[in-house]
């Protein structure tokens, strides 16, 4: 099993959680972690990688590349939704430069 | 993942995929993670070389891909490693995309597609390797 995923920075205060958690994909709010679950599911040799600072880039490549587009990419869309998915890029990048969520690499095994 | 979540997944991931991605989107997705999926995520294509080397994926793996949108990262990583690949993902009209494509690029006899999140059709031990790219975050 691998997969890339978004989490919440460990040992944040609560408004600062709250903040991950609105500028986040929804199950950044998911009570239980990662390591546990796959474990409870039978995996092991359960490593993880930070790949935040990739994250970062491509949070702000996303923007950066999508901006000057924006008024053809909105067209293709129904009304308001690409607004919507800037503003929330703009929201996570911060989030992200913050170090409220970060980003990682997920690599476990059965066998 | 509840039925609630699945229909609201499978709503705003229909209308996604239904679309054709314009010229300039392709382009744009080009310039931010490598590829012309038709993605919009943060997994790049050095960061999906990354994650077939830590599975190990080679011929004759069976691969699973969950929420594989159009088959990114799934059609790559057997276009990449000749692995076979499942691609699972609600939305049917991603799936289509995914096929055609496979088709296209000679992989069709390695590619397969359901249309799934919960209650998978495999037997337990069916797959080599699993892969999800930000779909549990």
């Amino acid at each position: 099993m691998g997969f890339y995923t978004i989490v919440e920075a460990p040992g944040l205060p609560p408004a600062a959680r709250r903040r991950a958690r609105a500028a986040g994909p929804r199950a950044v709010a998911m009570r239980s972690d990662h390591h546990r679950l796959l474990r409870a599911a039978g995996f092991r040799d359960v490593t993880e990688r930070d790949v935040t600072p990739a994250f970062a880039a491509t949070a702000a490549a996303w923007l950066a590349e999508t901006e000057p587009h924006a008024d053809q990419l909105a067209r293709l869309e129904p009304p308001g939704a690409f607004q919507q998915r800037q503003a929330d890029r703009r929201s996570m990048l911060a989030a992200i430069d913050d170090r409220l969520l970060r980003r990682v690499l997920l690599l476990a095994r059965t066998r | 993942m509840t039925a609630r979540d699945e229909l609201q997944a499978l709503g705003l991931f229909q209308q996604r995929y239904g679309n054709r991605p314009s010229p300039t989107a392709r382009r744009i997705e080009q310039r931010v993670i490598g590829g012309d999926w038709g993605a919009n995520g943060f997994t790049t294509m050095a960061q999906a070389d990354t994650l077939a080397g830590g599975l190990g994926l080679s011929a004759g793996d069976r691969l699973l891909d969950l929420g594989s949108g159009r088959g990114w990262p799934g059609l790559y990583l057997a276009a990449r490693t000749g692995c076979r690949v499942v691609l699972a993902d609600l939305p049917l009209e991603g799936l289509r995309v995914a096929a055609d494509r496979a088709a296209a690029e000679g992989l069709a006899d390695r590619v397969g597609v359901v249309a799934a999140a919960s209650g998978l059709p495999f037997r337990a031990g069916s797959c080599d390797a699993v892969v999800h790219t930000d779909v549990l975050c």
